[in-house]
């Protein structure tokens, strides 16, 4: 079975950085590619006049606070898009902002998860992605296929 | 001091006091967490065992840069707390001079960039001397942090709407999309990449501070032709008012 495939959405490298560290620390076998905004993810998504598309993730981890577009901005565009409205979103955010979980759940985030501000807060956080996103869950193929 | 009429406060964007402390509340625990997370996991990870020389280095710079950058978002609380608790009496404030000592302070940066600074006379306004020279600084050193390729031109001045003069710099920078005018003024907001564009995002929340604890209004403009005007409006002394 090939891995599941992983776009992490975050603009803080050394947020970013810690994600992959922990992914790593756990074994856990999963492809991850990061965009550092919503105008690069969508262009990751999508492809440009320049770069072809990437390969289509399976999950999305998004932060919310993001420069040139945000996660809000960017969850509308992909649920909105037949091409990538299947593809389940969890919001991976510093914000505990009520407006910010009522938003992503009417933008149909999947998941709302308030990052940690310690190691052992998300290394429970990776395993419980894990348990659930990266082996419980079955996913939908791109439409058109199957 | 505060805006005196709450309907047009409302629509020239001036945030109401639980609007500000709403808008405070969210930068610190959102915005301070991100630089805390880092300095509190990556001090934890330099410490596991045979981790590889590359690896460590990185890990020590991610600390550095997190205690780096909660200093300064401190010190922009701070800024903004001390703003919002001068209760010194306000007096007639030439603008033009407050303008002189912002172009003083920042004479060593609008050089490196070769930043020309064209200048009409301006109005002298009600408020307190130094929070308004901070408030030319904050707007100059946007405009030429934010400039476009070639040097920065700044036109400083004033324009007439509806009714009211309002102070106005304008640059041909790279500009703020007229979608992001509210996220650009709050505490901490980043529109760009710290890598393209280092600083912590308070230089406008702290001119828009400035503006508010004097009672007066700011606006942000997009001209279609490129840059951004950021205008403001401060009560006139007595003598200088027009009549209604």
């Amino acid at each position: 079975m090939n891995p599941v495939r992983l776009l992490l959405v975050e603009d803080n490298d050394a947020d970013a950085e810690l994600v992959l560290d922990v992914f790593e620390a756990q074994k856990i076998r999963v492809e991850i590619q990061r965009a550092i905004d919503g105008v690069d993810a969508l262009e990751q998504l999508r492809g440009t006049d320049e770069t072809p598309a990437g390969p289509r993730p399976d999950l999305i981890l998004l932060d919310l606070n993001l420069p040139r577009m945000d996660g809000r901005t960017f969850l509308a565009h992909i649920k909105q898009d037949p091409a990538f409205a299947s593809i389940p979103v969890v919001v991976l955010t510093s914000s505990e902002a009520e407006q910010d979980i009522v938003q992503s759940y009417k933008l149909a985030a999947a998941s709302y998860v308030a990052k940690p501000v310690d190691l052992k807060g998300l290394h429970r956080i990776v395993h419980a992605i894990d348990e659930f996103w990266l082996t419980v869950v079955r996913y939908s193929p791109p439409e058109g296929t199957g | 001091m505060a805006e005196d009429d709450p309907t047009r406060a409302a629509r020239e964007g001036v945030p109401s006091a639980a609007e500000e402390l709403e808008q405070l509340y969210y930068a610190v625990s959102h915005d301070l967490r991100a630089p805390l997370r880092a300095v509190l996991n990556f001090s934890q990870l330099l410490e596991r065992p045979g981790l590889s020389p590359d690896k460590a280095a990185k890990y020590r710079a991610f600390v550095l840069d997190g205690a780096r950058q909660m200093e300064a978002m401190i010190e922009g609380l701070l800024t903004l707390s001390r703003l919002g608790r001068d209760d010194t009496p306000v007096e007639p404030v030439s603008l033009d001079q407050a303008l002189d000592q912002a172009t003083d302070e920042l004479s060593s940066e609008l050089e490196a960039s070769a930043a020309v600074v064209e200048r009409a006379p301006l109005p002298t306004v009600l408020g307190r001397p130094a929070p308004l020279a901070r408030l030319w600084r904050e707007l100059l050193h946007n405009a030429v942090r934010f400039r476009g390729p070639r040097p920065p031109h700044v036109r400083v001045g004033t324009v007439e709407d509806e009714g009211r003069v309002w102070c106005s710099i304008r640059d041909h920078g790279i500009g703020i999309d007229p979608a992001d005018h509210d996220r650009a003024r709050q505490l901490f907001a980043r529109l760009h990449h710290r890598s393209e564009y280092p600083g912590e995002g308070v230089g406008l929340a702290i001119a828009q501070r400035v503006v508010t604890v004097h009672g007066g209004a700011l606006r942000l403009h997009s001209p279609p032709e490129g840059g951004l005007e950021v205008r403001f409006a401060l009560p006139l002394p007595a003598s200088q008012e027009s009549p209604a």
